[in-house]
């Protein structure tokens, strides 16, 4: 599947979905990050949907990392859809990440990883 | 202990290891003969040799070492592929393994070893170099005294080493098409690893330029392939990285590991993540090191997480070499193994007296303490055997090289499987098992099994098989060697046995019955005698080894299939459980695995019968022996006698007592050379209250009962 990155704001301008589909790499993570960061400016709470996903490398990781550490700077607040992504987690298990790891300490749900995995755990 | 005492001792301990040593060589030359791209055996077979050379030296053995160097200098060559493994290698190998042997034995006072075999081994494995290669081999195998550096190395190779390793790629790393990925999979490839990504230098979205890598590692892993292995990892990225590496666990470093583990404060003032005031400072507050310095910023989360990963890791490293250690083995003199069981015998005898005691004076006191008393015997007893217990694979390997041998001087292509080799016997059985086993191949490569044409004119595989089994059944082994070829003629045997005059031509024999003849002594149905086999002389030999172990032998054979010789033997032939029965007077011990039930037999029975010593047992008719009888024990047996039924040689034959007492365990204590002639009595034990009981050899009755009957007859 051909990479796909599309954003929706809401009409109050308050929130956002972000939707990112096919295989998001090296190649288009600068188009990626451009979206996104377009999106954190506009809006307070971005949820990113990756649901059709179907590929990612480190440089996804690292971004979506980068995201929320924006987000902690600028308290907004960044959230994947549907818990972290399996791609995700076979990417942080090959590369030894670890949730928390590296993440800004003192600030509860520093992770952008374990957030959005309890808040989609809690939903169920 | 002086200076001598200590390097005589070492080379006592060198002997020992170097036998164990060239029996594992000829197993990974065997198996590599099969599997030649196997990588691993080469590095076994490598090892070894590696081992003997620098041992070797270390202890004087100075022709053995440099011998040896000449074989290992090859097989480096194997290693690195610029030998291939053919035959010819396996061949010579296997004759350096021998050279070795005798060499070692020559130290010992043995036969000396053939000088000029050595230099011809050392010529030929030359001439499988390359032309260049040969003579490199040449000029450095002049200077041995040069090489001791190499074993010092060799030795790091095989130990297990825990490094610290900090990779930080080249920010552009993702661009250049190279994957941190495949990196870490490969020092995955290494041994165990503990991979932390940290993660803290990634800068906010509105900073990052994410086309490059801001992400670095910190690893842990233990290998025991080097530091130049892990360098080759990084060969392709070492320009433009960081990559730190640094050993944190090495055995080979002297009391590294009675120092205990790191701590976190250390690791991280290693690492350069925090400097040693910064350590000092936080010491002096009662909370957790690494919380203290995350707290004032000293360092990231990240590298607290992954110096305690450092520190677990090592740890359980260190935890498993301990245990690895405390598991492994000790060696002992086989004497003083066997004094130890000799000793529990005592022991055991002894505690039988006790408990017989504290049942004679009904006092609950001592019974309580006999009871006690048993069972930490019983517990002694079981631990002891079990220490001389050895799995019978070690039989096994030895008889790889001797169905190569033999099938390439026959001019057969065999193949020798074994099943089963873990199965543990004693080790007193296991000594005695070697040459009955050695003669049973032997039969089986020689008239067994057919040449290839043959074999593929039959439509069998042009490669026949010899298989070796051995499986536990209750307190007996069955061994069973198995060929695939020819089979053995029951109409072959019976026709040699009338013209041998072992029986008359009109003898009715079953197949079993005819196999059985095959046991006697100097027959041989071969056509004509090889240096292998076919004089005849084996397999009576052959019996009476098996049954000097108190075990059976049976054949079974189809005529084009294959043969199966089938070895019962007892588990140990120390204690074993046996049933004790009295006939006037005095006690016997009837081996207790070959007891299937015990019967009446009335003097009216006895008078029913007509003197033919038959007994109806469910529909069965079983002969039965009187042991009053056959051991002219004086006085009348009782009204009422107990047949006990045995299994003897497939047989079931009832052995006639006056009472049977009950489950004994039986203490075997040899009878002496005064009773060496006594057949049907294969030991004595001593009984509880002090006196001796015989035991009974079942089969050696069974037969001198059978030929005292055909005398009568």
């Amino acid at each position: 599947m051909e990479y796909a990155i599309d954003c929706s704001i809401n009409e109050t301008g308050d929130s956002g979905t972000v939707t990112i589909s096919g295989v998001l790499g090296v190649a288009y993570v600068k188009e990626a990050r451009n979206v996104l960061l377009d999106a954190l400016k506009q809006v307070t709470n971005l949820t990113v949907d990756m649901k059709g996903l179907t590929d990612a490398d480190l440089t996804t990781l690292q971004l979506f990392c980068s995201a929320q550490k924006y987000c902690l700077e600028k308290k907004k607040k960044i959230l994947i859809k549907g818990g972290c992504p399996e791609i995700f987690s076979r990417i942080m298990d090959e590369n030894g990440c670890r949730t928390g790891v590296g993440c800004p300490s003192g600030q509860e749900y520093a992770c952008l990883w374990k957030m959005s995995q309890d808040q989609e755990d809690s939903h169920e | 202990m002086t200076q001598d005492q200590g390097l005589e001792k070492g080379r006592s301990v060198f002997l020992e290891e170097a036998a164990e040593l060239l029996s594992d060589l000829e197993d990974s030359l065997l198996e590599l003969e099969e599997s030649p791209d196997d990588k691993e055996l080469v590095g076994s077979v490598f090892r070894a040799m590696h081992t003997i050379k620098g041992s070797g030296a270390m202890f004087g053995f100075d022709d053995v070492s440099s011998f040896t160097h000449e074989v290992e200098t090859i097989f480096d060559k194997v290693r690195e592929g610029v030998i291939p493994v053919s035959r010819d290698l396996i061949d010579l190998t296997l004759s350096a393994r021998d050279q070795i042997r005798a060499m070692l034995e020559e130290s010992q006072g043995g036969e000396p070893a053939d000088a000029d075999m050595a230099c011809d081994i050392v010529e030929r494995l030359r001439a499988l170099l390359p032309g260049e290669q040969a003579s490199c081999v040449q000029e450095a195998s002049g200077d041995m005294s040069g090489d001791s550096g190499s074993v010092e190395s060799g030795n790091m190779e095989s130990e297990e080493v825990t490094y610290r390793i900090r990779f930080r790629p080249a920010r552009n790393i993702f661009s250049t098409g190279s994957q941190p990925v495949l990196l870490l999979d490969e020092l995955r490839e290494l041994g165990p690893c503990q991979i932390i990504a940290q993660t803290q230098d990634i800068p906010a979205l509105d900073e990052i330029d994410p086309e490059l890598c801001y992400i670095y590692w910190d690893i842990v892993l233990t290998t025991d392939k080097g530091l130049n292995a892990i360098k080759d990892v990084f060969i392709f990225v070492e320009d433009d990285s960081e990559i730190l590496i640094e050993a944190v666990d090495n055995p080979a470093e002297a009391g590294r590991e009675d120092s205990g583990h790191k701590k976190i404060g250390e690791i991280l003032t290693e690492r350069g993540d925090v400097c040693p005031d910064d350590v000092e400072k936080a010491l002096g507050k009662q909370k957790r090191i690494g919380e203290i310095l995350v707290e004032e910023k000293a360092v990231s989360p990240g590298q607290v997480k992954s110096a305690l990963a450092e520190q677990e890791h090592v740890k359980k490293i260190c935890e498993k070499r301990r245990s690895r250690h405390a598991v492994s083995s000790i060696r002992v003199a086989s004497p003083k193994l066997d004094q130890l069981v000799n000793l529990v015998g005592e022991l055991v005898t002894v505690q039988a007296r006790l408990s017989q005691m504290a049942v004679t004076r009904n006092d609950s006191q001592l019974t309580l303490i006999a009871e006690e008393v048993e069972r930490l015997t019983s517990e002694l007893r079981d631990n002891t055997m079990s220490i001389r217990m050895l799995p019978i694979g070690t039989t096994f390997c030895k008889f790889r090289r001797l169905v190569r041998d033999l099938s390439q001087s026959l001019n057969k292509d065999i193949v020798m499987t074994t099943e089963g080799a873990e199965t543990e016997l004693d080790k007193t059985v296991i000594e005695k098992l070697n040459d009955p086993l050695v003669h049973l191949i032997r039969n089986a490569i020689d008239h067994g099994i057919e040449s290839p044409d043959v074999r593929e004119a039959a439509g069998k595989p042009r490669q026949g098989t010899v298989h070796l089994s051995a499986q536990h059944s209750g307190a007996s082994v069955y061994i069973r060697i198995s060929d695939d070829g020819a089979g053995i003629d029951p109409d072959v045997i019976r026709a040699k046995a009338v013209e041998k005059g072992l029986i008359s031509s009109d003898t009715m024999l079953t197949d079993k019955d005819a196999f059985g003849i095959l046991f006697a002594p100097g027959f041989s149905t071969a056509k004509k005698v090889t240096d292998v086999s076919g004089r005849g002389v084996g397999m009576d030999v052959v019996r009476t080894n098996i049954e000097s172990l108190r075990g059976t032998i049976d054949i079974e054979s189809e005529l084009g299939k294959g043969t199966t010789v089938t070895l019962k033997l007892p588990l140990t032939l120390a204690i074993i459980e046996g049933l004790l029965a009295r006939i006037g007077e005095e006690r016997y011990v009837l081996p207790l695995s070959s007891v299937e039930e015990c019967i009446e037999l009335t003097r009216e029975d006895a008078s029913s019968d007509h003197g033919r010593r038959l007994v109806n047992v469910r529909g069965e008719i079983v002969p039965y022996i009187s042991v009053r009888e056959q051991f002219a024990v004086p006085g009348e047996p009782p009204p009422i006698e107990q047949i006990v039924i045995t299994e003897v040689d497939g047989h079931r034959i009832g052995v006639v007592v006056d009472e049977v007492i009950g489950e004994h365990q039986t203490v075997i204590k040899s009878m002496g050379r005064l009773y060496k002639d006594l057949k049907e009595i294969s030991g004595a034990t001593i009984l509880g209250d002090g006196t001796v009981a015989l035991i009974i050899d079942l089969a050696n009755l069974a037969h001198s009962a059978a030929a005292q009957e055909m005398r009568i007859n």
